[in-house]
């Protein structure tokens, strides 16, 4: 065991038992898995993504790069968890990744022996002709992350919406400055930090000496609270800034509060009237040869693991840095026990702070020089160091501690636009300038001493409170710590370096010193090339420690000034993001809003087989007794030939449009006049968009003078209102006009067939039936079976057919009355596979379905509708554009089949076989097609290249199962003359 | 009768089918100066407000409003410049009560539904869980969710699986 001292955030009073690669280890209550791992002197922790390279721990927060691993607690499955965020629980089962048959011993490591094989570019010289997707599986499975198990259960996260005024992202000294001088204004404030506790590295800060970090930051998280309006949101990750202030963050529920109905993860969309992104610095490593040897960790993940979790990840350190702030963390392990060897500083004159801590504790400083080797290949047995003036020397220790300086956190600012400026003192990319609504303090800004972040916290809460009308705050107390300054020495890489291609840049990529020049020397130049060339920056890490690094790199190759050089675009997510997680509930039967017919349930207790139409969970047809599908749907076409049928059409839209402007606006929208129309009668209509091409059909009813009943298609009718509206509202706001869409409160019933007049007679309705009193297109108003009722006599069976539509409350009394009343007539259900293929019958159009985006109504025959009229309506002008009328458009044509087979298939491509061979020319295509049942033989709709004009012709078509003939007809195949409808 | 989604002891959901429910619609090119009126409730001048008791009214839009127990009146007994459509058969009631339910409210919907801005009397159209709802504040904790009916099953669905998370997660 390597925990040598009391952990702050540990209690080791309560062992954790665990497994890692089917050893058993203990860990303590507090230990992230990370933690426990080094707790128990675990080095290999998984292998590289592409040379199966042992790899150990790196880092102790988010920007960890190679402890990837899989785990699994009770039947959760974590895939791709970072262990170092990931908490322990009892019995935790932690897996590695990319190894087999462990981390430790993994058959993959002669991958190593061909990494020159294995180059930049890799992907893109690999699978080329021929033959690629013969070793492509292979290559793929032996890279990439871990699997989600398909036995793994549902999970079950929640998604919550805030509103803030101002909303603070990170909890470290700067955002919780920043809040409590916003939350003393008396504004509405958000702080969310992504660890389980608030602090950020203040935390670890508190070593073997108490500085008085851990009360600084009770003391600040006590004013929080005294604050009503503020709400403290740890555990939460902020993943994406979005447009508008939208920030999206995913909370992480503590593994013992997980068990039951509670929620794994819930997502936060919090809208903010301004942000302060506090969202801090990550240390980053340096490039030199062999620099993924397990036990290679960052010096401050070392600090953090010794004064947060007790743990001392080595016995004998030697430190390598640009910097100060490593002095720091060398000083914590001495004081704790550890064995500091030396401290290789690149620079000629540390630090005054440095020079200081290492007189101080007796550690000796090897100024000028840097790492040239590490010793053991399964972790660190030793270093060589060199440098200018210096012999070459070798030290054993058994880890190695570095510091590059520090990457702040600039992903978040730069997904809502913000710009990125390079800062020398730093060597770090850093916010350029501060955007409406958007502020960042601390050390995202390349500030490291707590007196700086203070100033930066005050700043950036002033800026948000001016920005929202308010005073000055108090300026806040600093954190009482010591830290270093921010002032780095430029250095990235080790000169003369004759092993480019074992200098990791990218850890978590595998990519090397070597790979980022390869791809210079192959014109991937620009930075966003060699991203993806080089895959550096690239999956889960976001290159969070290899960016600046890899970009120095590459501007060191192109003989340029890394501000030259510019950085990749960050995108959302921030880190790994579970799909579950953003889908929240929306999966499942819950997958999209499902919209129910108000008798659903008697048509489930009919037998009807659901589909989705247009989110509408329709009966496609009724399974009765054994019949299978085809002979379901047949008979219910022949029952509605012969006798009656009952088809439930409430999902048809029904529009309710008012007001003495109500005509003039119809005549508007419809290609069809609409002023002719009397009230009771009914029209059928289309409505076109500004290009000229077919946008809803339907029919129109007029109730009064005023007062118009619009029914836009099945499903169409929340799109059809919102072109209404808009129309109304942005182009002619002076016509006075109300539209209310009454869809759902009405239920509507079809009754359909030659027997449909006596069973409505015979249900009883006070309304006169006769075909002189209730002619076809009629509407009428009255009581049917008790019940308040609209009757129009439309029909798109081509039978003759009653639409009654009831208050959809009372609609299972009145659908079961009726089916009651046509028993003896022999009515049965219809769905609506059959009523589809009873309108292809009679050639009626079924928008989406025999037209698409270009289609207008000159195509579908339907030109006559709006020759005569002489006002204009929306759509009108495009019609004469020349496009639109030249010759060889598509046209709609029936397709009667002359080779004695089945019905043609819906898609079959109508082709010119004037010429032999392939390809052949492509005429038009099947659009509907059904059997025909009481015509005789198959029909067919089809768009066809001239089609009109082909009248007679007998045409060739491939529907997939051969060659088939049909001769070009109209589209109507039944009761042409409409007198079965008339009747 | 109401039927119950979910009891728990900061939450409790019930749907019913509700009362009477009117659209009302001014048909005009500007609102007039004098506020419309009509035999029955107070209309809001204030957007987004809602009356007290029933009959009630809350305005949803510059020219809507949304009444709750009120016979919705022939044609010819209203101002000419007002359009009522009964829609009581098209919207489904679900009455969501409890110290946490604003909470559950603020899993479906982005209204902003702090206790200081959702106030009692408040109503506002808006996405809930995806679809189209009318959300009235009644009391601090007491608000009721107007669901297309053909939505309402998948609402109850919806409820029924977020509300148990909500009552263990807070």
């Amino acid at each position: 065991m390597r925990r040598i001292a009391k952990g702050r955030w540990v209690d080791t009073s309560e062992p954790i038992p665990f497994e890692f690669d089917g050893r058993r280890l203990v860990g303590a209550r507090g230990d992230t898995v990370a933690s426990a791992l080094l707790a128990n002197g675990i080095r290999i922790v998984g292998r590289s993504f592409k040379r199966h390279r042992p790899r150990g721990i790196v880092a102790a927060g988010i920007e960890e790069s190679n402890a990837y691993v899989r785990t699994q607690s009770g039947a959760r499955v974590e895939a791709n968890a970072l262990a170092t965020l990931a908490e322990l629980v009892p019995g935790m089962r932690v897996s590695s990744l990319h190894a087999w048959p462990s981390a430790a011993w993994d058959i993959g490591a002669v991958a190593d022996r061909f990494a020159a094989f294995m180059p930049a570019g890799f992907y893109y010289k690999t699978f080329l002709w021929p033959g690629w997707k013969l070793y492509e599986p292979a290559i793929r499975s032996a890279s990439g992350l871990d699997r989600v198990p398909a036995s793994t259960p549902a999970s079950k996260p929640l998604s919550r919406y805030a509103h803030c005024d101002v909303l603070v992202v990170g909890g470290g000294p700067a955002g919780l400055s920043g809040a409590l001088a916003c939350a003393q204004a008396g504004l509405r404030v958000t702080l969310i930090e992504g660890r389980p506790a608030f602090g950020g590295w203040l935390r670890w800060t508190d070593g073997p000496q108490d500085t008085g970090a851990q009360r600084w930051i009770d003391d600040q998280l006590d004013a929080l609270h005294s604050h009503p309006r503020v709400t403290l949101l740890p555990r939460t990750m902020a993943v994406g800034y979005y447009d508008h202030n939208l920030v999206a963050a995913i909370e992480t529920f503590a593994p013992e509060r997980r068990a039951g109905d509670h929620p794994d993860e819930r997502l936060w969309q919090v809208r903010a009237r301004q942000v302060i992104l506090a969202t801090g610095a990550v240390e980053r490593p340096l490039v030199f040869p062999d620099n993924d040897r397990p036990g290679v960790m960052l010096a401050s993940a070392a600090r953090e693991y010794l004064n947060g979790y007790g743990v001392a990840v080595a016995k004998r350190a030697v430190f390598f840095t640009n910097n100060d702030s490593a002095y720091f963390a060398a000083a914590d392990l001495k004081r704790a026990g550890v064995d500091v060897a030396a401290i290789a500083d690149c620079r000629a004159r540390p630090g005054a702070q440095a020079r200081q801590i290492a007189d101080e504790m007796s550690i000796e400083i090897l100024p000028s020089s840097h790492v040239a080797a590490v010793h053991g290949r399964r972790g660190v047995r030793g270093a060589e160091i060199a440098g200018s003036g210096l012999p070459r020397k070798h030290i054993d220790c058994d880890a190695l501690l570095v510091s590059g300086g520090y990457t702040p956190q600039v992903q978040l600012y730069a997904h809502c636009g913000g710009k990125l400026r390079f800062d020398a003192t730093s060597a770090s990319f850093v916010p350029d300038s501060h955007m409406l609504g958007c502020l960042t303090a601390g050390a995202i800004n390349g500030h490291s001493r707590a007196d700086a972040i203070a100033a930066d916290a005050l700043r950036a809460a002033n800026e948000a409170l001016a920005r929202l009308g308010h005073g000055p705050a108090r300026p806040p107390a600093p954190a009482p710590c010591a830290s270093a300054d921010p002032a780095v020495e430029a250095w990235w890489s080790v000169p003369g370096n004759s092993r480019k291609n074992h200098a990791w840049v990218d850890l978590h990529n595998d990519v090397t010193e070597a790979d980022v020049e390869l791809a210079v020397r192959e014109n991937y130049s620009s930075v966003e090339h060699l991203k993806r060339y080089t895959t550096l920056g690239m999956g889960p890490d976001q290159g969070r420690t290899s960016n600046v690094n890899g970009l120095a790199i590459l501007s060191q190759a192109l003989g340029k000034p890394i501000a030259e050089t510019g950085t990749t675009r960050f995108r959302p997510p921030l880190i790994g993001a579970s799909l579950a997680t953003l889908a929240v509930s929306a999966h499942g039967e819950l997958h999209a809003p499902k919209r129910l017919l108000p008798a659903h349930d008697r048509h489930r207790e009919l037998g009807a087989a659901f589909q989705d139409y247009s989110g509408w969970q329709r009966p496609a047809y009724y399974a009765s007794g054994a019949s299978p599908r085809e002979a379901a749907i047949e008979a219910e076409c022949l029952a509605v030939r012969r006798h009656v049928g009952f088809f439930d059409s409430s999902p048809l839209g029904k529009l309710e449009v008012r007001g003495p402007d109500a005509e003039e606006l119809l005549t508007r929208i419809y290609a069809n006049g609409v002023r002719s129309l009397k009230p009771g009668a009914v029209r059928y209509g289309v409505m076109l968009n500004e290009n000229g091409y077919l946008l809803d059909d339907g029919v129109v009813a007029r109730l009064a003078p005023e007062h118009f009943l619009v029914g836009p298609s099945s499903g169409a009718a929340p799109r059809v209102l919102a072109w209404l509206e808009e129309w109304l509202q942005c182009e002619w706001p002076h016509l006075r006009v109300a539209i209310v869409d009454v869809t759902s409160a009405w239920a509507s019933f079809s009754i359909a067939g030659p027997a449909a007049r006596g069973l409505l007679r015979d249900a009883g309705t006070d309304i006169a039936l006769s075909a002189t009193d209730f002619p076809h297109m009629a509407y009428r108003e009255g009581m049917v079976v008790g019940a308040r009722a609209r009757v129009q006599r439309v029909s798109f069976s081509g039978e003759l057919q009653f639409e009654i539509s009831v208050p959809a409350g009372e609609a299972c009394r009145v659908m079961d009355a009726l089916m009651q009343a046509g028993r003896p007539a022999g009515l049965v259900p219809v769905g609506l596979d059959a009523w589809l293929r009873l309108r292809v019958d009679k050639g009626y159009l079924h928008l989406g379905t025999d037209t698409d985006g270009t289609t207008t109504p000159d195509d579908v025959g339907l030109a006559g509708m709006y020759a005569k009229k002489a006002e204009d309506f929306i759509g009108r002008r495009s019609l004469g554009r020349a496009a639109l009328v030249a010759p060889g458009r598509e046209q709609l044509v029936g397709l009667r089949v002359v080779d004695r087979g089945p019905a043609l298939a819906v898609g079959a491509c109508i082709v010119d076989d004037s010429v032999k061979g392939f390809p052949c020319e492509i005429l038009g295509r099947v659009t509907s097609s059904g059997p025909g049942v009481a015509v005789g033989h198959p029909v067919a709709l089809a768009r066809l290249r001239d089609g009109r004009r082909r009248t007679g012709e007998v045409v060739s078509l491939l529907d997939g199962r051969g060659v088939r003939r049909a001769e070009v007809c109209g589209p109507v195949f039944y009761d042409a003359e409409g007198e079965r409808l008339g009747a | 009768m109401p039927e119950l989604l979910h009891g728990s002891p900061a939450l409790r959901i019930e749907q019913s089918a509700g009362t009477l429910k009117t659209t009302l619609r001014f048909i005009g090119t500007a609102m007039p100066t004098a506020h419309p009126a009509i035999d029955g409730p107070a209309l809001p001048r204030e957007m987004h407000r809602c009356g007290d008791g029933e009959p009630r009214a809350m305005r949803l839009g510059p020219g809507e409003w949304f009444v709750i127990g009120w016979p919705c009146p022939r044609a010819d007994r209203l101002d000419g410049a007002l359009f009522a459509v009964d829609v009581s058969d098209g919207l489904v009631c679900f009455e969501i009560r409890g110290a946490l339910a604003r909470s559950l409210l603020a899993a479906a919907s982005s209204v902003d539904f702090a206790a200081d801005v959702f106030v009692p009397g408040t109503a506002m159209r808006t996405r809930f869980a995806r679809t189209s709802a009318i959300i009235e504040c009644r009391g601090a904790d007491h608000f009721v969710l107007y669901v297309d009916r053909s939505f309402s099953s998948y609402v109850a669905a919806w409820l029924a699986l977020a509300a148990p998370r909500v009552a263990a997660a807070g």
